[in-house]
């Protein structure tokens, strides 16, 4: 096979990719920046506004709360999600018996949609009918309106979103743990090492790939939390302003309020920020990953 | 081998399941009815498949629920497409509807349809549907906000019922009475007043009883920001800073009609379009719900009252179906199912009666009276240009930011929108 | 491990997954109660009578079975049509020398990264618009079968194959198509369950598309009509607990039979990030 030739079938063998991210993505990006600059009506028509938009964004308190609310949720919500989950995925390591009823107990939040997580928890936190309050009466804790109380809701969608993505995580985890040869384990219990050395010095550094994994997708879903906030939340109270994230509100201005053009303008700032974000993820990760 | 089978049954399944729309190959042209409410569904599917039957081979109508919440955001994105649903409700949103044309107007089917008469409307219903000189909409029904209270509750503190004359006062001294002794007998958790957060069945009400209209009549001007709304607002809001009312956060999870049946609150304000609800509850069946007026304002204690309309999408593919849908689902025998089953009070004279024949449990009386003396719903049908006021009632409610400067900076907000759109 | 070391970590597991069963216990005891049961006060543990009419009245309400059918033929076609575009691209990338090769590849890197809802309006617009997809089920399908991701899992397996191998196929006279049907793609048949088991997922939990795109109940997934469960006027939430059982039970049935072909075919994910 000569050099054209295989050129050309490598140029068809992408072409259906190619031509898919050219129209869905490069297009459609394309298509998102015009509009940013223009002002769109209920039912589709438009006028140019030049960077208005934008303007009124870096202006708009909701936005920065919005802003904010995401890095709430990212910035507390990896850490968390990753370091619980490493713990759940060693102790579901261990040699012991009912270990497939714990397995499939805890993995149980990752096979469920997502908008039932959220009609789930938005009645467990019920102020007056739910089952959270009520058991935290039992041991005499004040009852508390979880969900809307402005002051508390950011930490109330936080639990849940830890509680949901730590399920799914321990996954990824377990699987990555199954994969650490035992001649190091066994190497280790030789020179007479504990538990804990053996955990930190050995488990963790040769899990540090799967860990970064893990750490890039929770960042990508946190960055991107929508559903939780969205279902457990009514949307006109004030609780879903102080709870409000990027995409959420995002959703509210392009389609809740129709504001296209607004909303494509929010989603080309969040796009940059998200961009910036994962990439300094990737150029930490060479300090802390190592590959074997 | 298997494989490659696999995946050529795969790819035809697909293309059989999934391929674009196929052109439907059965003469029944099809309808579809866009509207939000769960509980109406059921009985107005009654009145589509008699509708199905009696065009049989002709049109095959269907309906599309989606709820409150996402209704309009879908309606806005579809109508302007051929996906667009044929007939849907409309409310008090018209003319949003009616300037982005995308609303068949119905003039000239009025006009050619020689035996529909618009006087078996009520004039009132019909003119809410009429905007720029033109008819957009038949009306469905209308409705109206009215008291409702727990005998139980009243009875057990020893409180006597709200009468029928009584007036904000009363109710402030009523409520006041109510928390005294629940707080007595240490019940916190029980409150003496509940309102939805909706305008409607709520504030609209109490502001246009003062005379502080949301929006005036003629769509110009806002009153909430002027000193007699701003009071009517702290009136509310003290009402729930003294716990007399169930507080901002519980009423932004939990609707106030699910606190009155279980007994958690003692007096709601409620529409019409949940009568219903409370002639079935346990409460009601033991007879133990009282209804009354709403207590009198600065001015008067009339409900403010909206209703629906059937609307035609102008995109529709089959409007002389649609047509026929919405003079069917307007018709005498549909609004009499849908009254004689307690969801509407209808909007034409002869199917009204039925509707009090629907209750046992509640007098249906007190929501006939509410109906008669209402006025409409203020709104000027743009409900973008109303957000910024409507963020700053929700914003002064959860006290978090002064009540006086945050509504009057909402109102100056919104009035400003609305002057825009008036240009 | 001594007997006390292991009796904790029994305690710690046994709470642990009271708290992530816990909330589904009640999810289900509260869809088996009346309306006026799940508000009661105080609250009950158990109804007076067991409710099972509750899922025969939202299943009247919504169509789960239109709901169930829908999600699998757009998971189903979802991770069939992306299976073969990425690992078309991924053998090209893998096997196959063209020029701007690397700078593609660079290119399809920087998408990875981008949100996918920030294409919701453009999205809209090409598809439900121009294409005219609104409310049906091949506009769920068509965003998510161009996957970067899956190129890049597929072309690690891909490189793994030795050299050799293809050699001697070529030898033989075999086409690229063939190479790649014939002899790579069962070679890299675990990269496919592993690259097909997260599509699943993903495909099979996402709400904010389905939510935009399509209007009537019998053209949405699982996801998207659940969310329709909450009406504004009125919620009866044994009816939502319900259909939120509904939609869990099959696949807590279907995960607890394949708990370990799924936890291997997620390991094979993790492998370089």
């Amino acid at each position: 096979m000569n050099k054209h030739r295989e050129a050309l079938t490598g140029y068809l063998f992408i072409a259906p990719l190619f031509l898919g991210l050219a129209v869905l993505f490069l297009y459609a990006f394309g298509q998102n920046i015009f509009l940013s600059f223009n002002d769109v009506g209920v039912f589709g028509e438009r006028t140019f506004v030049g960077l208005e938009n934008f303007r009124e964004l870096l202006q708009d308190p909701v936005f920065k709360r919005a802003l904010g609310n995401t890095f709430f949720y990212t910035g507390l919500g990896v850490p968390l999600i990753v370091s619980i989950s490493i713990c759940l995925a060693w102790l579901l390591n261990q040699k012991i018996k009912g270990q497939v009823f714990y397995r499939t107990a805890i993995f149980i939040p990752a096979i469920t949609l997502p908008a039932a997580i959220g009609l789930l928890w938005r009645w467990l936190y019920n102020s007056q009918y739910g089952l959270i309050n009520f058991l935290l009466a039992k041991v005499g804790i004040e009852p508390r309106a979880w969900i809307s109380d402005p002051d508390i809701v950011r930490w109330s969608i936080l639990i849940v979103l830890v509680w949901a993505s730590v399920s799914y995580m321990v996954i990824i985890l377990l699987a990555g743990l199954q994969r650490i040869s035992s001649v190091y384990y066994d190497a280790a219990q030789i020179d007479g090492a504990n538990t804990r050395q053996i955990f930190f010095k050995i488990t963790l550094p040769l899990l540090s790939p799967t860990i970064f994994f893990v750490t890039i997708v929770s960042m990508i879903g946190t960055l991107q939390i929508f559903d939780l906030i969205f279902l457990m939340i009514r949307a006109d109270t004030v609780a879903y302003q102080y709870a409000n994230s990027l995409v959420t509100y995002f959703y509210e201005a392009a389609f809740g309020l129709n504001l296209r053009g607004y909303g494509a303008a929010i989603s080309v700032v969040s796009l940059i920020l998200i961009f910036l974000i994962t990439y300094v993820q990737f150029r930490l990760q060479k300090r802390w990953v190592h590959y074997d | 081998m298997v494989k490659k089978f696999l995946a050529a049954f795969f790819v035809s399944a697909l293309a059989l399941t999934l391929g674009p729309i196929a052109p439907s190959s059965a003469k029944e042209k099809e309808i579809t009815l866009a509207l939000w409410d769960e509980v109406q569904k059921p009985i107005i599917q009654q009145s589509i498949d008699k509708f199905n039957k009696k065009f049989k081979g002709k049109y095959k109508a269907s309906i599309a629920q989606t709820p409150w919440g996402e209704f309009w955001t879908k309606l806005d994105a579809t109508m302007p497409t051929r996906s667009t649903p044929d007939v849907t409700w409309m409310n008090v949103f018209l003319p949003k509807y009616a300037n982005g044309k995308v609303l068949e107007p119905l003039g000239p089917y009025i006009k050619k349809d020689k035996k529909l008469k618009m006087n078996q409307y009520v004039p009132g219903r019909v003119a809410a549907f009429n905007y720029n000189n033109e008819q957009w909409a038949l009306p469905k029904g209308m409705d109206a906000v009215f008291v409702a209270y727990n005998k139980e509750i009243f009875d057990k503190y020893k409180v006597s019922y709200p009468r029928a004359n009584w007036d904000r006062k009363s109710l402030q001294a009523i409520t006041k009475l109510l928390r005294t002794k629940m707080d007595a007998a240490g019940a916190t958790s029980e409150y003496p007043l509940a309102m939805e957060l909706d305008l409607q069945p709520s504030t609209a009400n109490f502001l246009a009883q003062d005379g502080a209209d949301f929006v005036t009549l003629d769509k110009k001007k806002t009153l909430a920001g002027t000193p007699t709304g701003i009071a009517t607002f702290q009136y509310v809001v003290d009402l729930m800073d003294s716990r007399r009312m169930a507080p901002y956060t519980v009423l932004s999870e939990t609707k106030a009609s699910d606190l009155f049946i279980s007994g958690k609150a003692a007096i709601i304000f409620v529409g019409s379009w949940k009568a219903k609800i409370l002639e079935n509850s346990s409460l009601g069946k033991a007879k133990k719900i009282g209804l009354v007026q709403q207590p009198k304002g600065k001015i008067h204690n009339y409900s403010v009252a909206g209703g629906l309309g059937y609307a035609m999408a102008k995109n529709s593919q089959n409007k002389a179906g649609a047509w026929e849908l919405i003079k069917y689902l307007t018709g005498r025998q549909s609004m009499t199912n849908e009254a004689l089953n307690g969801i509407e009070f209808p909007a034409r004279p002869d199917a009204q009666r039925a509707y009090a024949r629907g209750f046992e449990n509640i007098d249906p009386q007190v929501i006939l009276a509410a109906t008669r003396t209402a006025v409409p719903y203020p709104h000027n049908g743009n409900p973008a240009s109303l957000l910024p006021l409507q963020n700053a009632i929700a914003l002064a409610y959860s006290g978090k930011a002064p009540v006086a400067e945050t509504i009057r900076a909402g109102a100056a907000a919104t009035q400003k929108l609305i002057d825009e759109l008036n240009k | 491990m001594t007997k006390l070391k292991k009796y904790w970590i029994h305690v710690t597991l046994v709470l642990i997954s009271i708290i992530f069963v816990g909330p589904f216990l009640w999810m289900f005891l509260t869809s088996l109660k009346t309306y006026e049961e799940t508000i009661q006060v105080p609250m009950i543990w158990l109804p007076d009578e067991i409710q099972w009419v509750n899922y025969q009245i939202v299943n009247e309400k919504f169509p789960f079975l239109t709901l169930y059918f829908n999600t699998v033929v757009v998971v189903i076609a979802t991770v069939f049509l992306q299976l073969l575009i990425a690992s078309l691209a991924a053998f090209a990338f893998a096997r196959l020398a063209f020029p701007g090769k690397n700078l593609l590849f660079l290119t399809f890197l920087g998408l990875l990264m981008v949100p996918g809802q920030i294409f919701l309006i453009p999205h809209f617009q090409i598809i439900g618009v121009q294409l005219n997809l609104i409310d049906t089920l091949t506009a769920l399908v068509i965003p998510n079968i161009f996957s970067v991701f899956g190129v890049f899992l597929l072309r690690q397996f891909f490189a793994a194959i030795p050299q050799e191998l293809e050699d001697a196929a070529k030898i033989d006279g075999c086409s690229s198509l063939r190479i790649y049907w014939q002899i790579m793609m069962p070679l890299v048949t675990p990269g496919l369950v592993a690259l097909g088991i997260l599509t699943m997922i993903n495909s099979w939990k996402e709400l904010l598309w389905p939510l935009i795109v399509n209007q009537s109940i019998e053209k949405m997934t699982l996801s998207a009509g659940l969310a329709n469960l909450i009406g504004e006027h009125t919620t009866y939430h044994e009816q939502v607990m319900a259909g939120a059982v509904i939609s869990v039970l099959p696949m807590v049935i279907i995960f607890a039979f394949f708990q370990r072909k799924f936890v291997e075919s997620i390991a094979q994910t993790g492998i370089k990030g």
